[in-house]
């Protein structure tokens, strides 16, 4: 569509206007003004075609000769006063469009009076005039075009069409709907200190590190072995070192794939509580003197002058349960780099063997931060106190150390459906889709949005 | 006004049939809900898991399943089992398990229960009898699901029996069994399971009777060398001199320097 349209008289300034025309081209492009003569194609409405440039223009420039006013048709009427008078018409049509109507004065000719005009053309000589005369006529149009070169600049809603205006309302639209709605799975980095943990690993293992322990005791176990001694049906074992020369270690645990596996802290401090399901065979080392505390019988002690093997094993029912207590208390890498499918932050109860675990919803969170997209998204804050609960986890176990009588537990990966709260009060804290965007797309993102906003702006302004 | 009491009318017949059947049909209704309402042995503590099919619920004239363990914090002592003969079986035969007692007091029901042992699997079996009722025939298709075998399982049974000046809950010790008992043997087996790991459990046994109590032993160690949380531990009862009501105090000193304690009664008809 053009930007400026020039209402003229072929009998009263034809050969001016078609001059304007072209300095309008020239400045401001082919087809940035329309005008009858050269714009109409052959067999379409004028009205209608004359109706949707109008709606589209920045402005009218009514050209208005010496005989504008008086020329009349063959019935001896003055034409301006003729209903469908086309001059007349067009005018009227921007006058109502509240398209800018700018009157050029042509070779002296007078501004309309109010006084002479219809009713519906009155407002025209209000307008100020910009005149041209033909011996000065480059430099009289020159400032029209400057004038108009500037209401062109603070009209840019004219290149705006409606579908690029229902577009872009479209977009920022989506864009507020996105703003409130969650991405249903998103890569986090999550650091936590917790007093305790459960996980599910994805990967057959060795999932619990070895330690030197100064005391382990060993639950749930189907079968022990002392040294020298005859396998036992002992469910449970206590070693304990008796002299700061006793020593006893516990190997590294292999565990198979889809084995949860559970820390907890002991209620005696600085001592850990793994708790794993079978099969499951495993030897711990002892060496010097040790006190070994059956379940069903009397303690006693044995020394040990080399390393010994005391041996355990787990069938698939077993549920074991390890008690250590880690030399070195300062601080314990228990487990490091394991890929699991399941975490579970609060206490785990299960229910049932086949299923997944219950959880009742105390915390035991010390705090911690979630950082989505290693950063590049949204943090969020866990503060003591809170709860956390996943639908659904799958990634890496970075590290869990067990640091004074707390666990501090790393992992990245994709998390599902991570809600953060108290017991009565819980939030998703998945990021929003923008969020999201703004995470992997930060510069486009940021451009689509701009750009539909001043293109909504203009569709506006336009539509005001 | 002359009032009639006495006189039938033309259509009292009829009116007393109504009310008869009324009354039948609200009597009925009644002993139904009544009924009902006895025989529900259901914990309505226990969280029941209502998708799982194994979860805690009524099944015919018990309950059984797992359910959700609310965790107390309190640090516990829990009496899982109190029984006399607790022979092997297999929970995936599909034989049921027989469960005896001794009757201690006809006038009263006896409650059965049975706890799991294996850890982090809470499973639990409720069922009452009626009085003078000296069995109970118990299917095992929830064991059989879960796996739980003898290890795994712990039964009690109890009645309330009017001791001195008030009623007291008094264990019966149990056969258990999917064939029949050969020789019962001369002792029981009690399983304590502690919610955190113990350092010594003392007992202290005393019968009761007519007159004073008279103490066995008192504040007897265990000594055994290892109490972990959660772990099923057993210790037996022999030497019973004379038939009556037992009293077990089971006290334990606990690894974070707390204590605590736990009564159990029971009854003993001879061996």
């Amino acid at each position: 569509m053009s930007r400026f349209f020039i209402s003229y008289r072929r009998e009263d300034a034809a050969a001016e206007a078609g001059r304007l025309y072209d300095l309008l081209s020239q400045r401001f492009g082919p087809g940035a003004a329309f005008m009858d003569v050269d714009t109409i194609r052959p067999g379409v409405d004028y009205r209608t075609t004359t109706e949707g440039h109008l709606r589209e223009c920045d402005a009218l420039l009514a050209v208005i000769g010496r005989h504008w006013e008086d020329i009349r048709d063959e019935a001896g009427r003055r034409r301006l006063d003729v209903a469908d008078d086309l001059v007349r018409f067009e005018i009227e049509v921007a006058l109502a469009r509240r398209v800018a109507v700018i009157p050029v004065l042509i070779n002296g000719a007078q501004a309309p009076s109010e006084s002479t005009l219809p009713d519906s053309l009155k407002p025209l000589s209000r307008f100020q005039a910009i005149r041209i005369d033909t011996p000065d006529f480059r430099r009289d149009s020159e400032k029209l075009l400057d004038a108009l070169s500037g209401l062109g600049r603070t009209r840019f809603s004219a290149i705006l069409t409606r579908w690029e205006a229902a577009v872009a309302v479209s977009i920022l639209l989506l864009v507020g709907v996105l703003a409130f709605t969650r991405v249903q799975r998103a890569p986090a980095e999550i650091r936590l200190i917790v007093s305790q943990l459960g996980f599910r690993i994805a990967e057959t293992r060795a999932v619990v590190d070895g330690m030197s322990v100064g005391r382990l005791g060993v639950a749930g176990v189907s079968e022990t072995r002392m040294p020298g001694e005859e396998p036992s049906i002992e469910p449970a074992v206590l070693l304990e070192a008796a002299s700061p020369t006793g020593r006893i270690s516990l190997p590294s645990l292999v565990l198979e794939m889809g084995t949860w596996v559970w820390f907890d802290r002991s209620n005696v401090p600085a001592e850990v509580t793994i708790g794993l399901t079978g099969p499951l065979q495993f030897q711990a080392s002892i060496e010097g003197r040790i006190k070994v505390g059956p379940s069903g019988s009397k303690s006693y002690e044995v020394r040990f002058d080399a390393p010994a093997s005391v041996h355990f094993k787990a069938s698939s029912t077993d549920s074991i349960e390890l008690s250590a207590a880690p030399i070195r208390q300062a601080s314990t890498t228990l487990s490091r780099e394991v890929r699991i499918d399941s975490l579970s932050l609060t206490r785990i109860e299960e229910a049932a063997l086949d299923g997944e675990p219950v959880v009742r919803p105390v915390s035991p969170i010390e705090g911690g931060t979630v950082a989505f997209w290693s950063g590049a998204g949204p943090v969020r804050d866990v503060n003591q106190g809170d709860w956390m609960a996943l639908a659904g986890l799958q990634g890496e176990l970075k590290t869990v150390t067990f640091r004074d009588g707390m666990f501090d537990v790393r992992f990245a990966g994709t998390v599902q459906g991570l809600r953060v709260g108290s017991s009565t009060e819980v939030v998703n804290v998945m990021p929003t889709y923008v969020e999201a965007l703004w995470a992997n797309y930060r510069l486009l993102f940021l451009v689509v949005v701009g750009l539909c906003f001043v293109l909504t702006a203009a569709a506006i302004r336009k539509a005001i | 006004m002359p009032t009639d009491y006495g006189n039938p009318g033309p259509n009292d017949g009829s009116l007393r049939s109504v009310h008869t059947r009324k009354a039948l049909v609200v009597f009925a209704v009644l002993a139904v809900v009544s009924t009902r309402a006895a025989v529900n042995p259901c914990d309505p503590l226990l969280v029941q898991p209502e998708t799982d099919p194994n979860g805690y619920r009524l099944r015919g004239d018990r309950c059984e399943g797992v359910f959700v363990r609310q965790v107390s914090g309190s640090a516990s002592l829990l009496i899982a089992s109190f029984t006399r003969n607790f022979a092997e079986f297999d929970p995936r035969s599909g034989k049921d398990l027989r469960l005896e007692w001794v009757v201690a007091s006809e006038a009263r029901p006896t409650t059965l229960r049975a706890h799991g042992l294996r850890r982090r699997q809470y499973y639990r079996m409720d069922a009452e009898r009626p009085p003078g009722t000296r069995s109970y025939t118990w299917p095992t298709t929830v064991l059989g699901n879960l796996d739980i075998s003898r290890r795994f399982l712990g039964v009690l049974a109890w009645t309330d029996m009017d001791i001195g000046s008030g009623s007291r809950r008094v264990h019966l010790p149990l056969q258990v069994g999917s064939e029949p008992f050969r020789s019962p043997l001369r002792g029981y087996e009690l399983i304590l399971v502690p919610e955190v790991e113990l350092m010594e459990i003392f007992l202290t046994l005393s019968s009761i009777g007519d007159g004073p109590a008279r103490t066995r032993f008192r504040d007897r160690p265990l000594s055994y060398g290892y109490y972990p949380q959660l772990q099923g531990v057993r210790i037996p009862i022999s030497d019973l001199d004379r038939t009556g009501v037992y009293s077990l105090q089971i006290g334990a000193t606990q690894r974070d320097g707390a204590s605590t304690t736990t009564g159990f009664w029971f009854y003993h008809s001879g061996w």
